[in-house]
């Protein structure tokens, strides 16, 4: 018989964790435009939470409000850092602001153009985050842009060539070793597959999946794509029109929808 | 020479050297800091050392001696028009020897001989923005000096040991200014670099184009960057002087023919001259003698 | 002997507002409990909910009216009302469920699909491998398939990969869709033996099983669902 006993350790026990992110009542309009409205929830260490809805239902505002990129009118997003400190994170100077997002977290962009230097090499491109948190030892950062390069499935003789010679597959996994090399707690992403063909995709989401699990990262996923949201999160909310119609975990709100939208979006997925 | 009636003492009115004066003042108050100045239309295109002329003109008083140097030498055009600009709209004493003059305004060189106290510096700037090339924002390079982010100048720096096997910028190399500011020393070799180091003169640096004053007090420290793995150096050269057997100066490399015969020679006229007229002599300063009779 | 799953009247419909909103009626006032070393075979014909049941146990279906107590770290956990993250370390440590189909991952190998439960608890990569290599050659899968992504797998190779997965780790609660369905005779015997294993080390199992010799070897009770049945 198998070796695993029935004992469970008191590791990872879920109900002692604080919230890593907890989000407010948040509200982003544009103008009398409505970004997103009333958003509130907590994500805990090590959980990815999935983002779903059509274009414009305003998943990409919230995305860009929960990591500072924009600022809400209301509400607010506070995210304890590696000391148990909380920061607000839209009260905070820009400075604390701006550190947090080239240490703590990661921004991963739908167009890797938006988040890599086409002018720069691979290494130096994987290497920048490091040098930013003041590694000056050449032979070091090189290493560690060889490794992430490994990590995410980069032929190694590329190191030195810039990314605008790279397919869009491989833009985006030098985009997510970019992000990762400095070993953040949060990932924010924008459509990670978006754009991308589906074998490229596939390839991607695995590699997505095993970072993941294998750094215990937090993340938040957005995507129109519930093939993606299932693969990758934890949990879902799907947001319509600005608002969050309904939310929870992930095989549950797939299989089981609750809300009319979701009904609508699950049923309308091609199957191939 | 005669001071010409219709212009103003060296050229720019009272009201802007005045303002170019505030902006030396905070430039100095913040060591590597880009000080924005309201820059002139001057009487020569943009690339000829429009800001270096205008700092000059703000700083310049009439009993001033003026030394203008391109590329360490005296004669060369733009050495000579901005000499004889000064001349005219000043009507200040002018010298090629770098321990009479009490303001050096120079394009890529810094000159051999120690700088003293009471000298200025002014260098002519063509970009004064050191993170301009792996981040053409101008908003986002600011921020990035305002919140000391400087990992992309080692970026850079990365880049060129990836490429070249070692941290091949020569010229305009970048320096972090009193632990504080990445600063972009103007296109001097990085053979000058260690001057601008605690330098006992006042350094002053101007772009014309880009409108852009910053500047370095005496005695500041200026650090060049660099990995621990490979430390900044300086270039060296194989030979001596040709002409005056200096062994520590800058060399220029002359071609001598059409059959590919060169030489090495000092960058800095004044300095190899002093050596040569002080009894110093090159393996090649007979052969160049005779060549030239 | 002790309780670990409590289902205390439970009901469930579903409303399809793409459909003008017609609700299906499913079951009501379902109670029932399952001890240690049970094996339940949820009983009745098609359409009487029992794959619902399941999925509402384990937490894919909401559970909109009463309560799912399953003993989780020692405590009571109502699965109908827990926190998602909650859900998923009931999944990881407490619940199994082998369903009737393997959902595949593109481009992962069945070595890595049987042995991902493993690496949730922590374990290291390599070594739960060993044990998802134990768990397929007692399933007699070829080993010429093991480091293959089973998305090309036949019907009943891609049901041991599952059945593997759900066994590599020993869970105190298990579900089981009809393990058997798909499998030939010597297959099912081989599963046969792995579910009697489980009831002796104590786990509460609850299953579907159509094929009547299959249930009678390894059930303990049936638990007829059609008395629960709610007029449409």
């Amino acid at each position: 018989m198998s070796a695993q006993t029935m004992q469970q350790p008191a590791r990872n026990d879920v109900s002692t964790d604080t919230p890593l992110l907890t989000v407010d009542r948040l509200t982003k309009l544009y103008g009398n435009q409505l970004g997103c409205a009333d958003v509130s929830f907590d994500l805990y260490p090590g959980e990815v939470m999935g983002i779903v809805g059509e274009s414009g239902s305003g998943k990409t505002t919230l995305l860009n409000c929960l990591a500072g990129r924009l600022s809400p009118e209301e509400g607010s997003v506070v995210y304890t850092d590696r000391t148990g400190e909380e920061v607000d994170v839209h009260a905070v100077s820009e400075p604390r602001r701006r550190m947090l997002m080239r240490t703590d977290w990661a921004f991963v962009h739908q167009n890797p153009r938006d988040g890599l230097r086409m002018g720069v090499s691979a290494g130096g491109n994987v290497g920048e985050r490091l040098m930013a948190a003041g590694a000056r030892h050449y032979g070091k950062i090189r290493s560690a842009a060889l490794d992430w390069m490994e990590k995410t499935e980069i032929d190694l003789t590329r190191i030195d060539d810039r990314p605008s010679t790279f397919s869009g597959g491989m833009q985006q996994r030098l985009q997510i070793a970019r992000n990762l090399v400095t070993g953040p707690r949060l990932v924010f992403m924008d459509e990670p597959t978006g754009g991308l063909d589906v074998s490229v995709q596939a390839r991607l989401l695995d590699l997505l999946r095993g970072l993941v699990a294998e750094m215990g990262l937090s993340a938040i996923i957005v995507t129109h794509d519930l093939a993606v949201a299932r693969l990758l999160s934890h949990r879902l909310m799907v947001m319509r029109r600005g608002k969050v119609v309904e939310r929870g975990l992930t095989d549950q709100v797939l299989d089981d929808p609750q809300h009319d939208y979701t009904q609508l979006l699950v049923s309308s997925v091609l199957q191939p | 020479m005669q001071e010409e009636q219709n212009y103003n003492f060296a050229y720019l009115d009272e009201q802007t050297k005045r303002m170019i004066r505030r902006a030396l003042l905070k430039a100095l108050a913040v060591p590597g800091y880009q000080v924005p100045f309201a820059g002139r239309e001057m009487p020569m295109p943009y690339g000829w050392g429009t800001g270096g002329i205008q700092v000059t003109a703000a700083i310049l008083e009439p009993e001033d001696t003026l030394k203008v140097i391109d590329q360490g030498a005296d004669d060369t055009t733009n050495a000579v028009s901005i000499r004889k600009f000064f001349q005219k709209v000043a009507g200040v004493e002018t010298t090629e020897k770098t321990e009479e003059a009490s303001i050096i305004q120079t394009r890529h060189r810094i000159p051999e001989r120690d700088l003293e106290e009471g000298q200025i510096m002014v260098y002519q700037v063509p970009i004064p923005e050191p993170l301009r090339f792996l981040e053409p924002r101008e908003t986002e390079t600011r921020k990035m000096h305002a919140l000391e982010e400087y990992g992309l100048m080692h970026v850079k720096l990365y880049e060129d040991i990836a490429r070249h096997g070692h941290i091949a910028t020569t010229y305009a190399y970048p320096v972090k200014v009193a632990d504080r500011y990445i600063m972009d020393p103007s296109p001097i070799p990085k053979f000058d670099n260690p001057k601008l180091d605690n330098s006992p003169a006042l350094q002053l640096f101007g772009a014309g184009r880009e409108k852009r004053i910053y500047a370095l007090p005496p005695y500041t420290p200026v650090k060049s960057l660099d990995f621990e793995d490979h430390p900044f150096e300086t270039q060296t050269w194989d030979e001596p002087c040709a002409l005056c057997g200096a062994t520590d100066s800058y060399l220029d490399e002359v071609i001598m023919d059409d059959k590919g015969t060169r030489m090495f020679v000092c960058s800095d006229t004044d300095y190899c001259t002093t050596r040569r007229e002080a009894g110093h002599v090159g393996p090649d300063a007979q052969a160049v003698g005779e060549a030239a009779e | 002997m002790q309780d670990m799953l409590k289902l205390n009247n439970v009901a469930k419909s579903f409303t399809l507002y793409n459909q003008s909103g017609i609700q299906i009626p499913v079951f009501e006032g379902l109670s029932l409990s399952v001890e240690k070393g049970e094996c339940v075979a949820l009983a009745g014909p098609s359409g009487m909910g029992k794959s619902t049941l399941m999925r509402m146990i384990y937490g894919n279906y909401l559970c909109p009216a009463g309560a799912i107590d399953i003993r989780h770290r020692d405590t009571w956990v109502d699965i109908a009302s827990a926190d998602p993250r909650v859900v998923l370390d009931i999944r990881r440590w407490t619940l199994g469920y082998i369903s009737q189909f393997l959902r595949v991952v593109p481009r992962v190998s069945a070595l890595d699909v049987v042995a991902e439960p493993l690496v949730g608890r922590g374990m290291k990569p390599d070594e739960a491998r060993e044990h998802a290599a134990v768990m397929l050659g007692r399933l007699n899968l070829p080993e010429s398939l093991w480091h293959l992504a089973p998305a090309t797998f036949s019907g009943g190779e891609q049901q041991r990969v599952n059945i593997a997965r759900g066994f590599v780790a020993r869970y105190p609660v298990m579900l089981l869709d009809e393990p058997t369905a798909s499998l030939d005779k010597a297959n099912r015997e081989a599963v046969l033996t792995l579910i009697e294993e489980a009831k002796s080390d104590g786990v509460a199992v609850v299953g579907i099983f159509h094929d009547a010799e299959t249930r009678e070897a390894v059930c303990t009770r049936e638990f007829l669902m059609s008395d629960f049945k709610k007029a449409a």
